[in-house]
């Protein structure tokens, strides 16, 4: 029940806030059965992309569609497919644990309560216990538990592990690992924990200033995105190629960061006294790399054609 | 957990635990017909994409290294410990490549670098016969 | 849906028990008050009033309470995403929100209102005297609603139950303001129906906060509040337009549902007629928002009264039924008593005393007046009697029985006849006064108009004739009735100024005191100089009708001796006496066996005169000489009976289902009404 095998896919998806433009022209594809990393700094639109997936937000233009259905006509129907947990999400504090799974069982045409109890049982928090009482990681495992009851198709986490202590932290992808292992399950993980989302990630797209600047399977970028390293005389320095980032030059060692390597980039560089070598980044590197390029000259193509 | 992996590396992860995976039937650790875990806790126990887990068995499987019996699990085949020890010579030859590629870098000279590295094994095999 | 609806409730039912101890803590102040303070029953009756009113208010907040926190706290609290990632559209969250609120709203009241049942009996009485239940349930439900609208705006509970009191207090003064500037948007009864309106705009209200809801954006964003404003006005003016239209059209449409009238009153020469129609589908403005045909005196099966222009037979005003009500003879205001001037839930109870007056301006189409006479508060004012316009309707003649002192009972109760401005312009003059101990016998004749209304004519039991220049002068002796031997008294029955305004007709009779049997010894009709240059007496014979015509130039006399024959006398402009004038109508009235008091004689523009009665209709022209109606008029008769002329000199005829207009000379014969 998907689109070409697109769990989301939008067009175009453009929404303005008055002056502001949170969301510019994305156009993004997350693949069924994929565990998608959307990532980007603090007030990039990575939570108004989500709810403009949930129709919490209606789009200014263009559209998305979730599961083969559009957000906007078929919006109830959507979110009956989808789960959706999201950052420090302000729960009502006067119900209990049981409360609140059974509120939910009651929106949802279909509920597993076996999977909701599984995750709360795991990790020791009681049905009796009042939300109030919960400690912060406790309520995102809660957020979860009561999120994947109704055995969603597409489960969004919004910076639903920010701010969690890495014990949280991990129950809750570890949940989300188990949960959402079945075949056709896709996830999408918005935020800025780059070390989880580099385990997780099979897929990623960077969102900056509203432009979805890049958008490719984990393997692929790690496999273009490289920093080029030439050491050289001092008195002949390679110039920087049109789109380098992060350049960094010392008297006879210059390095900048490229987003669509080949080996034959190497060869190119290669001359007299050089010496000329392609070095891995981690995706906390390269995210940093690509924003600072995005933030310093806009509108770069930088994306890579699918 | 007896795989570990390093996410930050280039190499993928898959590879990574493929990598491990071969390593320890070679040394021995693993023996055929011994079960693996399955892609629910591989996944679960080392916080990776379940595709990924599901990678690793499908390729390994490829190769040979594993069998699937239905219904049953995952389980190291018969043969996997005469394949994981022509792998051998294969993993050793990578690492070595790396360290070619920086004794050039550094400019050691080929006799300088191979008598580094005689030094070493005759080393290692002094602190092993001190060894109980 | 439901579980959202159970969500809600269980969210604020602390609210309901709130409601509750409130309620017990009244109780509880009640008995400890009744048993320390409390000493007479109006004291008792005093606490269970303000206990009452407690009780009414308490269980109006927490009408609002309970919709408060419905959507505010959402957003105060941060959880309204956390809501809206439901598979739930938002009508239905919308929805579901409502019937939670209405449900905690409702068992607020009931837990308010209804353990005071048991506990003090006596506030329940007060309420139920005080309070039309139907409308309090409106208005609680447009509280609420007015509560759920701000709750979709603002983000703090306290905020919105702030800006819906202040609503609430706005329109309250606004509809007091309005109802007592006579202000009619129905264009009948002057009296806004508050339940009416209410209800249109609690549904009003109610779809623009769901309007507002569904179509604002999660952010708290600007484009919120002109949305909910422009819907809410949009959606409130047009229900209003249909409302108005509808009900206009319907009266139109109900016209034919007159089944029977009574009380038909015509001011002589005027062009207004009231009167009391009676109908199933009658309907009014004011019944047309609670159920039809039904009237605010549900004792009576909707009558309503009814204001009919006789040129057009148009209806110049509707509305429910008064008492007393008559139309000054210039056709340009209506004026009626009414129940007590307070604005309370209905306008009139007809368990309580008519203790004020309503005037309305025909033309203009609005209340110029309402309130006890000008000068005399509520309390001061007992009943209103009848009320009778001056010929030219610059005055208004009340005649009122006060108190002076207390109300709750016990007070001196006088009579008065009292005149006023019809706007109440200036207070009340006081031109006659006796104990109401009195009997009225002699009211018939003791006071009139003067023909321009400037003066009135006033005559005591003794027989003094005064003229009283309005306003504010004093009676000016100009006649007194001759003197009679010490143990008689004189009666008059006639008193009536000529239009011409130079003669007054007087008419009377002298009886010994104590005497019953009504031998008359002395009785005689004299005519007055207005100028006070003296009366003389043209017949000696008291009539029973003095009838003077329009141009005051002839004074035609009718009476009925002892012996059933009934007199005709004319006395002319020159003449010294009246002399008689032969009609054979009298033998006609008595074939009929028609009681002779039936016979109307109504004087004519061309100073003839017209006779009305069961036995026939005729004329007496300005030469003397009778002559029968046209067959169709007669035919008339009895099932019509004569009312008065009107200013086109048609005679005003009903039958108790239509009334019609006859021109006797020409033998033409209008229907008016319905």
């Amino acid at each position: 029940m998907s689109e070409n095998g697109f769990a989301i896919t939008t067009q175009s998806l453009t929404k303005r806030f008055g002056r502001k433009v949170a969301l510019n022209q994305v156009s993004a594809r997350v693949p069924v059965g994929s565990i998608y990393g959307l990532m980007g700094p603090n007030g990039a639109g990575k939570t108004t992309f989500v709810r403009c997936l949930l129709n919490l937000l209606n789009p200014s233009s263009g559209s998305a569609t979730v599961l083969g259905r559009d957000v906007v006509r078929d919006s109830v129907a959507v979110r009956q497919r989808v789960g959706h947990v999201a950052a420090l999400q302000p729960l009502w504090e006067w119900m209990t644990v049981a409360d609140l799974a059974g509120f939910m069982a009651g929106c949802y045409p279909r509920w597993k309560p076996d999977a909701v109890f599984g995750i709360l049982n795991r990790v020791g928090i009681e049905r009796g216990q009042k939300i109030q009482d919960l400690s912060r990681g406790q309520r995102t495992l809660a957020a979860l538990a009561v999120a994947i009851g109704h055995e969603p198709e597409l489960l969004l986490l919004d910076e639903a592990l920010t701010g969690l202590d890495p014990i949280s932290r991990r129950e809750v992808l570890r949940s989300v690992i188990e949960v959402m292992h079945e075949e056709g399950r896709t996830v999408l993980i918005t935020g800025q924990d780059i070390a989880d989302m580099e385990r997780v990630c099979d897929y990623v797209g960077f969102l900056v200033k509203g432009r979805l600047i890049w958008e490719s399977p984990l393997e692929d970028l790690k496999a273009q995105v490289k920093r080029i390293r030439i050491e050289h005389p001092a008195d002949s320095p390679p110039d920087f190629p049109v789109g380098a980032m992060r350049p960094e030059r010392a008297t006879r060692e210059t390095e900048f960061t490229v987003s669509s390597f080949k080996p034959e980039l190497l060869a190119s560089l290669a001359g007299a006294g050089r010496r000329v070598e392609a070095l891995d980044l981690s995706l906390e590197d390269i995210f940093v790399d690509l924003a600072q390029g995005e933030t310093n000259s806009p509108n770069r193509a930088s994306r890579p054609t699918p | 957990m007896l795989n570990s992996i390093n996410p930050k590396s280039a190499v993928p992860i898959y590879r990574q635990i493929m990598d491990q995976i071969r390593r320890r039937v070679a040394a021995g650790l693993l023996v055929p017909g011994e079960r693996l875990p399955s892609v629910r806790e591989l996944a679960g126990q080392l916080l990776i994409n379940p595709t990924t887990a599901a990678r690793v068995d499908r390729d390994l499987e490829r190769e040979g290294l594993l069998e699937t019996r239905r219904g049953e699990g995952t389980y190291i085949a018969a043969d996997a410990t005469a394949l994981a020890r022509s792998e051998r010579s294969r993993l050793l030859r990578e690492r070595l490549e790396e360290v070619a590629g920086e004794a050039r870098s550094f400019g050691i000279s080929d006799e300088v670098a191979l008598r580094l590295f005689r030094d070493i094994l005759l080393a290692l095999h002094s602190s092993r016969k001190d060894r109980p | 849906m439901k579980a959202l609806f159970v969500k809600e409730y269980r969210q604020g039912h602390l609210l309901v028990w709130l409601g509750f101890l409130l309620a017990a803590l009244i109780a509880v102040l009640h008995r400890a008050w009744e048993h320390g303070y409390v000493k007479t029953a109006a004291d008792l009756r005093e606490l269970d009033q303000v206990c009452a009113g407690l009780l009414l208010v308490a269980a109006g907040v927490f009408v609002m309470g309970g919709a408060a926190g419905l959507f505010a706290t959402e957003s105060a609290r941060g959880t309204l995403p956390f809501l809206l990632g439901l598979p739930l559209s938002r009508t239905r969250i919308w929805l579901a929100k409502l019937l939670a609120g209405l449900a905690l709203a409702a068992s607020a009241v009931l837990l308010t209102i209804v353990p005071n049942a048991l506990l003090i009996p006596g506030a329940m009485r007060e309420m139920g005297l005080r309070v039309y239940f139907p409308d309090y349930i409106i208005w609680a439900f447009l509280l609420f609603s007015t509560t759920l609208f701000w709750s979709t705006l603002l983000t703090r509970a306290m905020s919105v139950l702030l800006a819906s009191l202040a609503a609430a207090v706005a329109s309250l003064v606004g509809l007091v303001a309005a109802s007592q500037l006579g202000l009619s948007l129905l264009g009948y009864d002057g009296f806004l129906d508050i339940g009416l309106w209410a209800l249109v705009w609690a549904v009003a209200l109610f779809f623009a906060s769901w309007l507002t809801f569904r179509r604002a954006e999660l952010l708290q964003s600007r484009r919120k509040w002109p949305l909910a404003f422009v819907s809410l006005i949009a959606v409130g003016g047009l229900i209003s337009c249909v409302v108005i239209a509808g009900v206009r059209f319907a009266v139109r449409y109900q016209r034919t549902g007159v089944q029977q009238m009574e009380a038909v009153s015509v001011p002589p020469g005027g062009s207004v007629a009231t009167l009391w129609a009676y109908g199933d589908r009658v309907a009014t403005g004011r019944n047309v928002g609670r159920g039809w045909g039904r009237s605010g005196n549900s004792a009576y099966r909707s009558k309503h009264t009814i204001a009919l222009d006789l040129e057009t037979g148009r209806e110049l005003w509707v509305g429910s039924a008064l008492v007393q009500a008559s139309a000054s003879p210039d056709g340009r205001y209506l004026a009626a008593g009414v129940g007590r001037a307070a604005v309370t839930w209905r306008a009139s109870r007809r368990d309580l005393p008519t203790s004020a007056i309503e005037v309305w301006d025909l033309r203009e189409h609005r209340r110029v007046y309402r309130g006890p006479p000008p000068g005399l508060t509520d309390r001061q004012t007992r009943a209103i009697g009848s009320l009778a316009w001056s010929p030219k309707g610059n005055w208004l003649a009340v005649r009122a029985g006060l108190t002076a002192g207390d109300e709750a009972g016990g007070g001196i109760i006088e009579e008065a006849l009292l005149l006023m401005r019809p706007d109440g312009s200036q207070p009340v003059e006081v031109v006659l006064t006796k104990p109401s101990a009195v009997s009225e016998a002699n009211d018939i004749a003791s006071w009139a108009w003067a023909a321009d209304g400037e003066a009135m004519y006033t005559l005591s039991a003794a027989g003094a004739l005064g003229c009283r220049a309005l306003p504010g002068g004093s009676a000016t002796r100009i006649w007194r009735a001759p003197a009679v031997p010490e143990d008689y008294r004189w009666w008059f029955n006639q008193l009536a100024p000529s239009p011409s305004g130079r003669w007054i007709a007087v008419s009377g009779s002298a009886r010994p005191l104590g005497e019953t049997d009504n031998r008359v010894i002395i009785q005689a009709t004299w005519l007055v100089a207005a100028d006070g240059s003296g009366g003389f007496p043209i017949v000696n014979a008291r009539a029973d009708n003095l009838i003077w015509s329009q141009d005051g130039e002839c004074l035609y006399l009718l009476w009925r001796p002892a012996d059933g024959s009934t007199g005709l006398l004319r006395w002319r402009e020159g003449d010294l006496e009246a002399f008689p004038l032969h009609v054979p109508f009298p033998d006609l009235s008595r074939a009929a066996g028609a009681h002779m008091w039936q016979v109307h004689p109504v004087g004519l523009p061309d100073r003839g005169l017209l006779l009305w009665g069961p036995g026939g209709v005729g004329r007496v022209d300005a030469q003397g000489r009778f002559s029968y109606a046209a067959a169709a008029v007669r035919a008339l008769v009895p099932e019509y009976r004569f009312v008065a002329l009107d200013r086109r000199g048609r005679a005003i005829v009903t039958s108790d289902r239509r009334l019609l207009a006859v021109d006797v000379a020409a033998g033409s014969i209008t229907t008016i009404y319905p």
